[in-house]
């Protein structure tokens, strides 16, 4: 089934739209859920709440891309449980290692937290991958959105791990620059 | 800026970028990985130009035929009917009809309102292809999605859908089709004075019903039309504040608190409420003790001067933590600010408009 057929579906508060988007996303949304909670019940109950979700939101959403609007809510709810999980111990993960690497792009600036919006980053972050070559937008992504660990990625892309590595280190510092550039660092 | 906000605010890009990122997931991205040793490769590509010197060779000199030719090479499909396919390029205007494979099109209303861009066509088909059609609808496939005022400054093939509104009577012979053009991300896709824009029409179908009530779809005439057009300012609408104060209103049973679908009244500030021809944008204050993730807010309507009541459908009520958000938001119609009397907001708090508006 296609995935205007599933959006459609969903329009008709259709429950079979439930079983057509998880035969279709659930693998896809269990592996985004997996690389972040690294716990298969845990996972399991994000993808849960991720069509929970989008069935709250379509509609009137009406998404276009349905895989990666599944993939964001996913990631969502799945960082957002991590958080809970590791409030007082964060340790472990794939989340841990990138928001590590993150570090080094967020830089450590006196600005407060309050005056930098969330929409203002995510859109300057937009404007950044505009500005990436394919390979190392992807790669970006892969590392940072689908939080996939380095040795995944050089397994996909036949690039060594050193090379990976080295790639996502320059390509966070053009964010870090980027950002900067733009008043938000 | 903490490293936790750009975890989020990535989580946040366009989806497109995310569709994008999958295929090398997927392993079905190409990649520089070499999987044979230089010698195999240089070998395997010396038998393929061996062919295809062998393939062009033999063409000229007749040595094949043409159905291999055709296999190699790849052919045009052509219809057996009488609406063959066309290939024709059609410059249309406001209120001009063309004639397309027997079908009258004519181009009733084109608006581009900053957000979202919006053209009615109004198709009449001849008598042959009358039939018991119930109604008609046609595949649109945007040719060129490069909008150069999108605020990303970026092509956004994937950013930006379009869909067909249903024909309002689907038992006449004729069709009344809204393509309707929205950036998933708020941003500009405004075509702006002077910017070409075209998309291609691939099919119009009839669908019929038998006595048993099954639907069937037939093609009765296949494309492609390529229409090109051409904004002018002349139709594109300014956005117009509705509201001149910040209306306070208290939106009972309003939040979704997590997975539990409990519901608990919530008091919202509404700071401003713009409308544009097809979309709205509201900036809305939460308390700071609403949890981060989705919310529901209750309706926000227009009343209009005919008796009209007209909803305003909001995108992606999340909450991201920041206390303040702007939504963005849908008309199923085009509005005209004009015969607007006042904004509805959930209570019962009604907002005249009209001398705002003047």
């Amino acid at each position: 089934m296609d995935d205007s057929q599933i959006v459609d579906l969903y329009f008709a508060r259709d429950e079979q739209a439930i079983q057509e988007t998880d035969s279709k996303y659930g693998g896809y949304c269990y592996s985004i859920a997996y690389n972040v909670l690294t716990n298969q019940q845990d996972a399991e109950e994000s993808v849960s709440d991720t069509y929970m979700t989008a069935w709250n939101s379509i509609p009137p959403k009406r998404p276009s891309l349905l895989g990666a609007f599944l993939g964001k809510i996913a990631r969502h709810i799945s960082i957002d449980r991590w958080r809970k999980i590791n409030a007082y111990k964060r340790t472990g993960g794939e989340v841990q290692i990138a928001l590590e690497e993150l570090d080094e792009a967020a830089g450590h600036s006196d600005t407060p937290e309050a005056v930098v919006s969330l929409a203002e980053v995510t859109e300057s972050i937009n404007r950044f991958l505009c500005t990436l070559p394919e390979m190392e937008r992807r790669i970006f992504l892969c590392r940072y959105w689908y939080l996939d660990s380095i040795n995944d990625i050089a397994g996909k892309t036949g690039f060594s791990v050193s090379k990976i590595a080295s790639m996502l280190h320059r390509v966070r510092g053009k964010l870090r620059k980027q950002l900067a550039k733009e008043g938000l660092l | 800026m903490t490293r936790d906000l750009l975890l989020d605010a990535i989580g946040g890009v366009d989806e497109s970028y995310i569709a994008d990122a999958q295929i090398l997931r997927d392993g079905k991205a190409s990649f520089v990985h070499r999987r044979f040793p230089r010698k195999t490769m240089f070998l395997i590509a010396a038998i393929i130009v061996s062919l295809l010197a062998f393939t062009v060779y033999a063409a000229e000199s007749g040595r094949i035929s043409n159905w291999a030719l055709d296999y190699l090479c790849g052919t045009n499909q052509v219809l057996e009917d009488s609406y063959a396919r066309t290939a024709e390029e059609v410059y249309q205007n406001v209120n001009q009809t063309i004639e397309v494979n027997s079908c009258a099109v004519t181009l009733q209303a084109a608006i581009s309102d900053g957000k979202r861009a919006f053209l009615s066509f109004h198709v009449v088909l001849p008598d042959e292809m009358k039939s018991d059609a119930l109604h008609y609808s046609f595949e649109a496939k945007p040719m060129e999605t490069d909008y150069p005022e999108a605020s990303d400054q970026k092509p956004g093939v994937a950013s930006y859908g379009w869909r067909t509104i249903p024909d309002g009577n689907p038992e006449d012979n004729e069709i009344d089709l809204l393509f309707d053009s929205f950036a998933s991300n708020g941003n500009s896709v405004v075509p702006h004075n002077g910017y070409s824009w075209s998309f291609e029409l691939k099919e119009l179908c009839a669908s019929n019903r038998d006595a048993n009530g099954k639907v069937t779809v037939e093609s009765i005439a296949q494309g492609p039309w390529i229409f090109h057009f051409t904004f002018s300012s002349q139709y594109s609408q300014e956005p117009v504040e509705l509201i001149q104060e910040p209306v306070s209103i208290w939106a009972a049973n309003s939040l979704i608190i997590n997975r539990l679908n409990l519901k608990y009244p919530c008091l919202f500030s509404i700071e401003s409420l713009q409308i544009r021809a097809m979309t709205a944008t509201c900036t809305v204050k939460l308390p700071k003790w609403v949890p981060v993730g989705d919310f529901e807010m209750r309706p926000i309507t227009l009343s209009m001067k005919n008796g009209d009541v007209i909803p305003i459908q909001w995108d992606n009520l999340l909450n991201d933590g920041s206390g303040t958000l702007n939504l963005h938001g849908t008309f199923p119609v085009p509005i005209d600010a004009g015969n607007i009397e006042s904004v509805l907001f959930p209570g019962g708090i009604r907002e005249p408009v009209s001398e705002t508006i003047q």
